[in-house]
C-alpha cells in the first residue's frame, strides 16, 4: 500500500494507522464473505436435506400387526383359496405359507401380512408357545424375519430357517431364535378352526411387531 | 493472434529439429489433419511425454483395467439403458421365454427378460455389462492393494488416495443400485437388506433411510425403483466421472511413484536417485499410449470371454420380485460377501444393535481406517519411490490381515454352501466360521509382521 491510494480527505490517518485499517477492514470483508457464503450454502443444505428426508413416503404402515388379522380372518393359500383344517397331515411338521383373506375374498398378498403355518402333533408344543393360539397340531407365525426382513422359507430339520443371515427359529417353542443373528422370536399368530370345524381362521391379531422395524 | 501463433511453432520446430533424434512427431507434419490441430492444440506440448513409470510386472496398469472397465459399462449401460423401464406394476409379458409368456410380472422385469431373450445382442451386452462391473470392483481392488503395498499413497499422494477410495465406494454403490434394477426376487431380498441395514442406524437411520431410499421398501417399491434407477444411471455415474477427472489430474500433476529396481540402481550412469527433478520412464505418447490400446483391448476381451460363456444374475430361473416368496441360496454379488458374512456372524447379544454393529458399523469401520489410511501411516517428507512391501513391517501386516478378513468373511457368507459341501449345516460349522473369523485375520497379520520384523533385524546385522 503505497500514499498514492490515500484518498485526500483521509488527512487524520498517518501511513501505518491506514496500512492496519486496510487490512483490518479486508480481514472483516473476508469473515462476512465466508459467513455469508456458509449461511447461503449451509440454508440451502439443510433445506435439501430435511426437504428430502420429510418427503419419504410412508409404506405399509397403514398395516399393523394389530389389524392385519382380526378375530374370524381365514388363512388362505396364494391362490387366495381358505385352508382347510387337513390341508398339512398332523405331526408332519409341514409347513405352508398363508395370507390373511381379503374382505371379499381372495389374499392380502403384502410381504407384512406372510405367515407360517407348521403342523406337527397337538401335545408337541412347549413354552413360551402360547398353546392355546394354536390348533389341532397346527401353529401360525410371521414369515417376517426379525434380522433384516428377509422371508423365513427354508428349514434346518426341525427349525424353521431363515436362508439370507442363518437365523434359526424352534417352532415348537414359540419360534425363539435357536442359532443366528437375529434379536427375537417371530411373533405368533392366535388360529383356531371354524364351527364347522373344516377351516383355519386367526382368532386374534398376531401378538407383537411384525419384522425388524418395531415402529 | 493466429500469426503469433504461426511464429511459435516454427520457432519451437525449429528447436525441436535441433534436439531430436528419433524423428519423433515431426514425422505427421505432411499431414493437414495433424498440423490443423497442433495449430489449436499444441500437441508438442511437453505434458503428452508424461512419464509412466517403467515396471516390469504391469502392476501399475490395473488402475487403467478399472479405467477401461468403467468404459465398458459406460458402453453396455447405455444400450440397456435405452431399453430397460424402471416400473415395478405388472405388465403382461409377451415375449419368448416360454415360463413367462402371457403372465403378470413387474415391469422391470419384463424389460430385463426382452432384453436378454428378445432384443438381438441384450443377453450378451447384459452379460457383458454385469462382467464388467465385476471387473471394474476387482481391478480398482487391486489396484489399491497395488498402491498399499508399495506405499504409493505416501506423501504428497495422500489426496489421489482418499479419491480413490470414493471412487471404490460410489462403484459399490453402483452395484448396489444395479442389482436392484432386474427386480427379481434375489434383487428384492437384497435391496430389503440394505433398506434394513440403513434403518438400522441409530438416530439417523429414519433420515438416511428417506434420503436414500425416499419411502420405505419393499411397501414403496414403486417409487424407490425408479429413484434407483436414476441413481444408477445418472447421478452416481456423473461422481464417478468427476472423481476419475480429478484422480487423472492429481496423477499427471504428480507424476506416478517410481520403482527405484526398475528405473535407476540397475543403471549404473543414471541419475541420482535423490535428484527429484529427473523423472524416468516411458513417455505417455506414442509408447504409453500403445501400452494402453492393448490394455483395453485385454480388458474388452476378457468382459467379452466371461459374458459369452459364464451368465450371471439369470433372472429368468430366479424369478420375479415376490412379497410372497424367497429363493433358496440368496446372496448377494461377490464384492458385498464380507458384509453379508460380518451379518451372519454377529452373534445376538448385543440387544438388538448386533445388526447395526455387523452390518453398518464394523463395515463402516474397516472402509473408514482404509480411506484414513494415508492419515495414520503419515509421512512429512514427500516420497517418489515405490517401497518393497517386505521393508514396510507394519503397513503389509495391517495389509495381509485386512485380505485375509475379507476373505474368511466372504467364506463365512457362504456358510451354506460350504455346509453343503461338508455335507453338515450351517448351524453346526457356526462355532467354526465364528472363530476363524475372529483368529485367522490378527494371526495371519501378526505373522507377517514379526517374520518381515526379524527380516529388517537381520538385515540391520549383515549390513
Amino acid at each position: 500500500m503505497t500514499t498514492d491510494d490515500i484518498p485526500d480527505d483521509a488527512v487524520s490517518l498517518d501511513e501505518t494507522d491506514h496500512d492496519i485499517s486496510v487490512t483490518t477492514r479486508r480481514n472483516v470483508a473476508k469473515i462476512l464473505g465466508v459467513i455469508g457464503g456458509g449461511a447461503a450454502i449451509g440454508a440451502v443444505s439443510i433445506n435439501y436435506i430435511t426437504g428430502l428426508a420429510d418427503a419419504g413416503l410412508v409404506g405399509g404402515k397403514d398395516l399393523t400387526y394389530e389389524n392385519i388379522y382380526v378375530e374370524g380372518t381365514h388363512l388362505v393359500d396364494q391362490a387366495g383359496n381358505r385352508v382347510s383344517a387337513n390341508q398339512l397331515e398332523q405331526g408332519s411338521g409341514e409347513t405352508l405359507t398363508v395370507l390373511p383373506e381379503k374382505e371379499g375374498g381372495g389374499a392380502l398378498e403384502k410381504k407384512k401380512a406372510t405367515t407360517l403355518l407348521v403342523r406337527f402333533g397337538p401335545d408337541d408344543f412347549e413354552e413360551p408357545t402360547h398353546l392355546d393360539w394354536t390348533a389341532n397340531g397346527y401353529v401360525a407365525y410371521s414369515m417376517v424375519c426379525t434380522h433384516e426382513e428377509c422371508l423365513v422359507s427354508g428349514r434346518a430339520e426341525e427349525n424353521l430357517y431363515c436362508p439370507c443371515h442363518g437365523t434359526s427359529y424352534d417352532p415348537l417353542r414359540g419360534a425363539e431364535v435357536v442359532g443366528g443373528p437375529a434379536p427375537s422370536a417371530l411373533p405368533q399368530l392366535p388360529i383356531g378352526v371354524s364351527d364347522e370345524g373344516e377351516l383355519l381362521l386367526a382368532t386374534g391379531p398376531f401378538e407383537g411387531p411384525i419384522g425388524a422395524s418395531h415402529e | 493472434m493466429s500469426e503469433d501463433t504461426t511464429t511459435e511453432d516454427v520457432a519451437s520446430t525449429g528447436a525441436n529439429t535441433d534436439t531430436r533424434t528419433d524423428g519423433g512427431v515431426e514425422r505427421y507434419e505432411h499431414s493437414r489433419l495433424y498440423r490443423w490441430l497442433d495449430a489449436r492444440l499444441d500437441l508438442d506440448d511437453d505434458s503428452f511425454g508424461k512419464a509412466f513409470p517403467d515396471d516390469r510386472y504391469g502392476s501399475f496398469l490395473l488402475g487403467e483395467v478399472a479405467l477401461f472397465s468403467f468404459v465398458i459399462l459406460a458402453a453396455t449401460g447405455t444400450f440397456l439403458g435405452l431399453m430397460y423401464t424402471p416400473v415395478t406394476s405388472e405388465v403382461v409379458y409377451q415375449g419368448q421365454v416360454a415360463k413367462y409368456a402371457g403372465q403378470s410380472v413387474p415391469g422391470a422385469f419384463a424389460s430385463v427378460l426382452r432384453i436378454s431373450y428378445d432384443v438381438r445382442f441384450g443377453m450378451f451386452v447384459r452379460m457383458a455389462h454385469h462382467w464388467a462391473a465385476y471387473l471394474f470392483l476387482a481391478a480398482i481392488g487391486l489396484h489399491m492393494f497395488r498402491v498399499f503395498f508399495t506405499g504409493a499413497y505416501r506423501n504428497p499422494r495422500e489426496p489421489n488416495w482418499l479419491i480413490g477410495s470414493g471412487l471404490l465406494l460410489l462403484a459399490l454403490g453402483e452395484g448396489y443400485f444395479g442389482y436392484a434394477l432386474p427386480y427379481d426376487d434375489f434383487s428384492q431380498t437384497a435391496t430389503t437388506i440394505g433398506f434394513q441395514m440403513t434403518s438400522s442406524i441409530p438416530v439417523v437411520g429414519t433420515m438416511l433411510k428417506n434420503l436414500i431410499f425416499g419411502g420405505d421398501f419393499p411397501a414403496n417399491a414403486t417409487y424407490i425403483l425408479p429413484r434407483f434407477f436414476f441413481y444408477h444411471v445418472f447421478l452416481l455415474p456423473v461422481l464417478i466421472m468427476g472423481l476419475i477427472g480429478l484422480h487423472m489430474f492429481f496423477l499427471l500433476r504428480q507424476k506416478h511413484t517410481e520403482n527405484p529396481e526398475s528405473s535407476r540402481d540397475s543403471s549404473p550412469i543414471g541419475p541420482d536417485p535423490d535428484d527429484d527433478s529427473v523423472v524416468l520412464g516411458v513417455p505417455m505418447w506414442p509408447n504409453q499410449v500403445a501400452m494402453s490400446v492393448i490394455v483395453f483391448c485385454f480388458t474388452a476381451a476378457i468382459v467379452a470371454f466371461l459374458a459369452a460363456l459364464f451368465p450371471v444374475q439369470r433372472v429368468a430361473i430366479i424369478g420375479p420380485a415376490s412379497p410372497l416368496t424367497q429363493p433358496s441360496g440368496v446372496r448377494p454379488d461377490w464384492f458385498f460377501m464380507w458384509v453379508f458374512g460380518a451379518l451372519k456372524m454377529t452373534p445376538n447379544v448385543f440387544f438388538g444393535y448386533g445388526r447395526f454393529i455387523g452390518g453398518v458399523l464394523f463395515p463402516g469401520i474397516v472402509i473408514g481406517v482404509m480411506a484414513l489410511w494415508v492419515f495414520i501411516d503419515r509421512h512429512d517428507e514427500p516420497v517418489h519411490f515405490t517401497a518393497n512391501p517386505l521393508d514396510r513391517p507394519m503397513p503389509t501386516a495391517v495389509g495381509v490381515a485386512a485380505i485375509s478378513m475379507i476373505i474368511v468373511l466372504s467364506i463365512a457368507g457362504m456358510d451354506t454352501f460350504v455346509a453343503e459341501t461338508l455335507g453338515t449345516s450351517a448351524d453346526a460349522i457356526f462355532p467354526y466360521m465364528l472363530g476363524m473369523t475372529l483368529l485367522v485375520p490378527p494371526a495371519e497379520g501378526a505373522i507377517v509382521y514379526y517374520a518381515l520384523k526379524r527380516r529388517l533385524a537381520r538385515r540391520g546385522e549383515v549390513a
